[in-house]
């Protein structure tokens, strides 16, 4: 009881602590370097971690999902990242992907006040089933792997396509406004983690029992053996490992609770660099059950890509 | 008058040893955790900021090794997991690799004799890893402190090295593939999340699930490390202290956290 007592108050000391020395840290925070600066280098390939504790309303939720992925695709394609997957464990946006890419070609039609642009969004596969991704065996077809993982890819054609077109597209001003390179972009959830993974074992599985089946030798009596670059070449061919994650709270708690990686893919973070974004960086949007909401801001993004590039790699050396 | 000043420094010791012991007993009124992993960066750069060779870091961060050890043990952390040597660690100058072999095939025999640390507080050495890859005199080694400890039943250490989470992960995935063409009847749904989880080296070693992941240095990367143990459910800490200089103080703040966590939980 007497311990239960002295933790209560190691607790609320600690929670003072934290307390004053995050308002001291904010007097002191400099802001980030502007999204267009030199960096000594960008990502390939950043993911992003959405989460939120705001159950009660999902409809909230899938909202500044939404918005917190259309700026930053917006960023990245200003930036030249060439790659971007979206996460969110619980799979909202996974479960909106018609209106995220109906979002990109919106503000990609806002924003291209300049120069003749046609926005594609081909090869996506059917919105009503979980994306299958190609295998790498010939006989694909009877080995459904499920890799769960949704790729839009968006690039812009220049005047001179060979598709013929249906309706003229108007000539603007030139434009002033930043290049917009392209992206893929790939929406993954939790069913992309660990089951994916377990997918590609089960896929492994029938490969290995039906060339025992059709095998003419005894070499079935070997003990099975899996390459490392065999398994790699599948769960990386249907998610390239991110070179660099951020991890967004769209609903802050007080006081922040440490780190999470919310079940993204653990085969792909490897050599993944891990940032969170501060609270000091996040403009809350309103007060509801005592949970602030936060978009992900342009300094915010700022200040993780400042961090990216101070980071070294020394890859085991 | 030196005899006075050594009685004091002795006192001052005892007094702290006891505050310690007396903190640590605080924190265990509230959640412990079952699992934490410490991934052991920064020894070489705190040896270059002390002007000594990278070697002497890595002692170092032995004895710090030991002395968290003994927190978690006093705590009544019941398995703590350390990142010692990666696969690709085999990449650095021959004679830091023979170094570290050496410290190795020394102290972990050292901690796990009768009366040492790991005999005192009941704890079973694991040596996870592609243990293939060490030099035979470390595998002898390491045979011989596995065995010492395998009748311990009261804590896990898991020593990694040399290590990798992808061959961890394949491992398991070739483990779940060949137990089920064992099988007598061909059912590929057989295999699951929880088939791989259970043929990862930590869980066939007895391991909970990961509760905190520690990475010291201010390197914000796992590296390899726990990748299928700690993407869920698994607070994660990346500190600016480089490991020889890891402590109680860095610690307890990560214990608390891990308290708050779990009181909210059970609140919610």
């Amino acid at each position: 009881m007497v311990a239960t007592l002295f933790l209560w108050f190691l607790h609320i000391l600690h929670a003072s602590l934290v307390y004053l020395i995050a308002k001291f840290q904010k007097r002191r925070y400099l802001p980030p370097q502007p999204i267009t600066a030199y960096r000594s280098k960008l990502p390939k390939h950043l993911a992003i971690i959405l989460v939120s504790y705001d159950a009660a309303n999902p409809k909230n939720t899938e909202e500044l999902y939404l918005e917190c992925l259309v700026r930053v695709v917006k960023w990245c394609r200003v930036l030249g990242i060439e790659q971007l997957t979206a996460y969110d464990a619980e799979g909202t946006l996974l479960g909106c992907s018609d209106i995220i890419q109906e979002r990109l070609i919106h503000c990609d039609d806002l924003s291209t006040d300049g120069s003749e642009s046609e926005l594609e969004y081909p090869l996506t596969p059917p919105l009503s089933e979980a994306s299958e991704s190609r295998s790498h065996s010939p006989d694909f077809e009877d080995f459904p792997l499920r890799l769960n993982v949704k790729t839009v890819y968006s690039f812009r054609k220049s005047a001179s396509h060979h598709r013929p077109r249906k309706v003229a597209v108007r000539r603007r001003a030139h434009d002033k406004d930043p290049p917009h390179n392209p992206l893929t972009l790939h929406i993954i959830a939790r069913s992309a983690s660990k089951a994916a993974i377990a997918s590609a074992a089960r896929f492994l599985l029938d490969e290995e029992f039906h060339r025992r089946q059709n095998s003419h030798n005894l070499d079935h009596v070997k003990a099975y053996e899996l390459p490392i670059s065999k398994l790699n070449s599948i769960l990386e061919g249907g998610l390239p490992s991110p070179d660099f994650m951020i991890v967004h709270h769209v609903c802050t708690q007080d006081p922040t609770p440490p780190l999470e990686l919310h079940g993204f893919p653990p085969w792909q973070i490897a050599l993944t660099e891990i940032h969170r974004t501060i609270a000091h960086d996040v403009v809350p949007l309103n007060h509801s059950n005592h949970s602030v909401s936060s978009l992900i801001t342009e300094e915010a993004f700022c200040r993780a890509l400042d961090e990216y590039a101070g980071a070294q790699f020394r890859l085991g050396r | 008058m030196t005899w006075i000043l050594g009685w004091t420094v002795s006192l001052f010791a005892f007094i702290k040893a006891q505050l310690v012991i007396l903190l640590l007993h605080v924190l265990s009124a509230g959640p412990i955790p079952r699992h934490v992993a410490f991934e052991m960066d920064g020894n070489r750069r705190f040896a270059r900021l002390t002007g000594r060779r990278a070697v002497e870091g890595h002692s170092d961060g032995f004895h710090t090794l030991k002395r968290i050890l003994e927190i978690c043990m006093r705590l009544d952390i019941r398995c703590v997991t350390v990142y010692a040597f990666a696969i690709e660690n085999f990449n650095r100058p021959p004679d830091e690799v023979g170094a570290l072999m050496k410290l190795a095939e020394e102290r972990l025999v050292e901690i796990a004799q009768n009366g040492a640390l790991l005999s005192q507080y009941g704890v079973r050495l694991n040596v996870l890893g592609h243990r293939e890859l060490l030099p035979m005199h470390v595998q002898v080694a390491i045979d011989k402190a596995e065995g010492m400890t395998r009748h311990n039943d009261r804590a896990i250490l898991n020593v990694c090295a040399p290590y990798a989470s992808r061959h961890e992960i394949t491992l398991a995935v070739q483990s779940a593939v060949q137990q089920a063409l064992d099988k007598d009847i061909y059912n590929s749904s057989l295999i699951t999340e929880q088939t791989i989880e259970e043929n990862l080296m930590t869980s066939l070693g007895g391991s909970p699930p990961l509760d905190i992941f520690i990475r010291t240095s201010g390197v914000k990367r796992l590296s390899g490390f726990l990748q299928w143990q700690c993407c869920e459910n698994t607070q994660i800490h990346m500190v600016n202290t480089y490991w020889p200089d890891f402590g109680l103080w860095d610690f307890v703040p990560i214990i608390l956290d891990y308290q708050r966590k779990v009181w909210a939980r059970s609140s919610s």
